[in-house]
């Protein structure tokens, strides 16, 4: 089998101290491959950002790994040390996050700071340093290099500045980015250009990209392979074309059938009844049975296994083990 | 026939800015450059263009925040005939972010009844009335009157947001980016709510906001803003 170049392994995330605390995020199992965009769908409050968070070992104050293992290219982050970790961070996993202007120092030129990671990283003389930074100022497409390095952030726009954060993000080569909801602050125009600008470093690069995102449109514009997460748990993952063309757990359909289409003119949006439940709220069934149209007595009692679908495709919901896995509606 | 709910004729609007020091130079900047625009009663008209492209000027000429060029009427008078308190009645705002616009001490129902104690209408009970009316159209439970507005989620501030918006019975609402800071799930609800104000109440709308699809779903008509000019869009 091939090696992956990101496995979690049933990775749990306990929130808060105590004997017992709450687990923020329950036995999740995430695989990403080199090369790979993989797409982490879900509302606000899934766990999809503390999962983020946790492979470079970011977990803020009181928030912590409870079980289960982070692989990454051979070694468990999980079990990494504070050292070991900011060895790794910004030269071979980076992360880009929503509002570019709050990770930006307002009062550095953005040249220097696309040259920070390689100067903490040991990378060349300052000729070599200032070339390269040069060389991605151009690859994330920003007009006049020169007059950008020498800019500070306020002097940029929305867009730009998340172009400038990707050069930070990218300019050490990195093997895995992790893009947390890197578009929603921007408006639709900049979004997709961001978006494309993305898929051409992914491609050009070679970077392994986790792309994090509530946006279903955004998540099937750009990722291969989709997990979709609700309440701690993965109920559904698989290739783009199966989450979107055949999705299986009822919680995907939902969030599926939330976002308004022109398509869908005049019909109301079915979308979701009730809400996210707080992390101690979570119970033991599965996380989605109480806004469920679909549950049945089982369903909140024990979560779902795992059922298989096809080689890609997996669900956790008694509804679709209830059909032998196999792919149909029977509505 | 009757009149349109709402109609900008050549309508412009710019903003001026002084540079520094006590002789600096005042500069305009015209955001709408003549624009043009009718909604019909029970007309949804959508209006897109990116950040910065005027959309929220030409939202605060309407509701009477700018001065402005050109006429705007709505409901057949001129806006500037009237001072924004007399046009309360006939056009009210539901803008992206609920939580700032609402007093954070105060209960839904006193929120809700506000509008009408300001404009002195009808009496305490019937006041309530329509407080209750309100709530079971924004689909919260008469209990809710109660609660305090830090209780609810994003996606409820959103719905008494509008249900405050409908107390004075409106012919139109202008809706700036009102799912924007919302949970796709949520967003679908607070849609539905907006579509069922045209369905049920027979209310226009001129809701903007920069995602295209969601425009054209729930809009009769879509026009672009950019450089300050209306296009027309499919």
């Amino acid at each position: 089998m091939e090696t992956k170049l990101l496995a979690l392994e049933n990775l749990s995330i306990a929130v808060g101290g105590g004997k017992n605390p709450p687990l923020a995020v329950r036995g999740i199992s995430l695989e990403a491959g080199g090369g790979e965009l993989v797409g982490l769908a879900g509302e606000s409050g899934c766990g999809k950002s503390l999962t983020a968070l946790s492979i470079p070992g970011l977990l803020p104050e009181g928030v912590r790994i409870a079980g289960g293992s982070i692989m990454f290219g051979g070694t468990d982050l999980a079990a990494e040390s504070e050292r070991g970790l900011r060895a790794l961070r910004g030269s071979d996993i980076t992360m880009v996050f929503q509002e570019p202007m709050s990770s930006l120092n307002p009062l550095m030129k953005v040249g220097s700071q696309i040259a920070e990671p390689l100067r903490l990283h040991g990378a060349g003389s300052r000729a070599e340093i200032r070339a390269r930074v040069l060389e991605m100022i151009e690859k994330v497409e920003l007009p006049e290099p020169e007059r950008i390095y020498k800019a500070y952030p306020h002097q940029l726009s929305g867009g730009q500045r998340q172009r400038v954060m990707l050069a930070i993000a990218l300019v050490c080569r990195p093997r895995l980015l992790i893009a947390d909801e890197p578009t929603t602050a921007l408006d639709a125009a900049v979004q997709s250009q961001i978006l494309e600008l993305l898929k051409r470093l992914n491609a050009s690069l070679g970077t392994t990209v986790l792309f994090i995102s509530h946006d279903l449109n955004v998540i099937r514009s750009l990722c291969s392979r989709v997990y979709v997460m609700y309440a701690g748990r993965i109920c559904e993952s698989g290739t783009a074309a199966e989450i979107f063309g055949s999705p299986a757990h009822e919680y995907t359909k939902g969030l599926i059938a939330s976002v308004p289409r022109r398509e869908m003119r005049g019909m109301p949006l079915l979308g979701i009844p009730g809400r996210v439940p707080p992390v101690e709220k979570y119970g033991d069934g599965c996380p989605f049975a109480p806004r469920c149209a679909r549950r049945t007595g089982e369903c909140g009692k024990r979560f779902p296994e795992v059922s298989r679908l096809s080689d890609t495709h997996f669900a956790s919901c008694y509804r679709v083990a209830s059909r032998g896995g196999e792919e149909r509606d029977d509505e | 026939m009757s009149n349109p709910v709402l109609e900008l004729r050549n309508v412009t609007a710019g903003y001026t800015s002084r540079s520094l020091g006590i002789f600096g130079r005042k500069t305009t900047r015209r955001v709408l450059d003549g624009i043009d625009l009718t909604i019909k009663q029970g007309g949804i008209f959508g209006l897109v263009g990116g950040s910065g492209s005027g959309k929220t000027t030409l939202a605060r000429a309407v509701l009477g925040f700018i001065e402005y060029g050109g006429e705007i009427f709505i409901d057949g008078r001129e806006r500037s005939s009237g001072s924004r308190r007399d046009f309360a009645r006939a056009v009210q705002s539901v803008f992206q972010d609920p939580a700032s616009s609402m007093d954070p001490t105060k209960r839904v129902g006193f929120l809700l009844e506000e509008p009408l104690v300001i404009h002195r209408l009808g009496t305490k009970a019937e006041r309530l009335r329509r407080v209750d009316e309100v709530l079971d159209f924004i689909g919260f439970d008469p209990a809710y009157k109660k609660r305090g507005i830090s209780e609810l989620s994003g996606g409820q501030r959103q719905r008494v947001a509008i249900g405050i918006a409908l107390m004075l019975e409106p012919k139109l609402i202008v809706a700036d980016e009102p799912v924007s800071s919302l949970d796709v799930s949520v967003a679908a609800q607070i849609l539905n709510v907006l579509r069922d104000l045209r369905e049920r109440l027979g209310l226009s709308l001129l809701f903007i906001s920069h995602n295209l699809e969601l425009v054209h779903y729930l809009c009769d008509e879509v026009a672009v803003l950019a450089e300050g000019k209306l296009a027309a869009d499919g």
